[in-house]
């Protein structure tokens, strides 16, 4: 059964595909490992790796486009998240937290890009 | 590596830059990053090395961070102790602390521990349930008589 994000997300995605935008996921998470300790843990990340990297990443003419999806509109981003998003920011990206696929559409508008 | 001649300062090392960070938040109590991002820029402290500090202290126990409406609260917590395992009797004896005259725990010449009660009879405590009963039968002066454990099972046909 898919969680609140991931039907978000594959609202989302599935928007951002019809609108014809370029765009990936980033899959960052630290891998569990079996053979870790007794009972397994999870792999260190890379020593380059950050955490709170957004969950799509969509170019738009040029324009670097950082999306991080949530379950719903009042869910708040974490504070590497914060921090992620004032990077890009700070290096003349955008950054988006979407929660529901009107969030979404409203992207969309303000990236001039018309969804139908 | 660093090049001969060069001086490393809190402004150009992300990791002596976290280290005043986290003094300036133990000092005020409460910060937040906008506030420690415009004392940053004050100082003209260069805003990559300042992120490459932050998250460095997003990684820190010891600092407590909250999203609050956009921005990010810093409070330096106190961590909890870990829990030290109780020593045993055999690691405690083994220990060579200066033995005090008043206590009745002490040591003798050699260093090994004296029992302070040795006329107190313990043996009983690692007794088995029916040696105890025995011991406890004997001490009274009664006879011992050993129970069947299946005494009250067992019927009579």
């Amino acid at each position: 059964m898919p969680t609140p994000e991931q039907v978000v997300k594959n609202k989302v995605c599935k928007l951002l595909n019809e609108a014809g935008i370029f765009f990936f996921q980033v899959n960052n998470g630290a891998v569990f490992d079996k053979n870790i300790g007794t009972t397994g843990g999870y792999r260190s990340l890379s020593k380059w790796a950050i955490a709170g990297v957004s969950d799509l990443i969509a170019i738009v003419n040029g324009q670097f486009i950082g999306i991080e999806l949530k379950k719903n509109e009042k869910a708040k981003a974490s504070p590497d998240q914060i921090l992620f998003a004032k990077r890009v920011e700070r290096n003349k990206g955008q950054y988006y937290l979407i929660g529901s696929e009107e969030q979404a559409k409203a992207m969309l508008i303000k990236l001039g890009i018309n969804s139908t | 590596m660093l090049e001969a001649g060069s001086t490393v300062s809190w402004k150009t090392n992300h990791i002596l830059l976290a280290e005043q960070l986290v003094k300036r938040i133990s000092e005020d109590g409460e910060s937040t990053f906008d506030k420690l991002e415009a004392r940053a820029l004050q100082l003209g402290v260069s805003m990559n090395i300042f992120d490459q500090a932050i998250a460095l202290i997003h990684k820190m126990k010891s600092v407590k961070r909250v999203s609050k409406l956009g921005t990010v609260k810093y409070s330096i917590q106190e961590l909890k102790k870990k829990v030290q395992l109780v020593k045993t009797y055999i690691s405690l004896a083994e220990y060579e602390a200066p033995a005090r005259i008043d206590s009745p725990w002490c040591f003798d010449e050699s260093g090994r521990l004296i029992d302070p009660f040795p006329e107190i009879d313990v043996s009983y405590i690692f007794l088995k349930p029916e040696a105890l009963e025995k011991y406890k039968a004997e001490l009274k002066g009664r006879t011992f008589i050993p129970k069947s454990r299946y005494a009250n099972t067992r019927t009579s046909s």
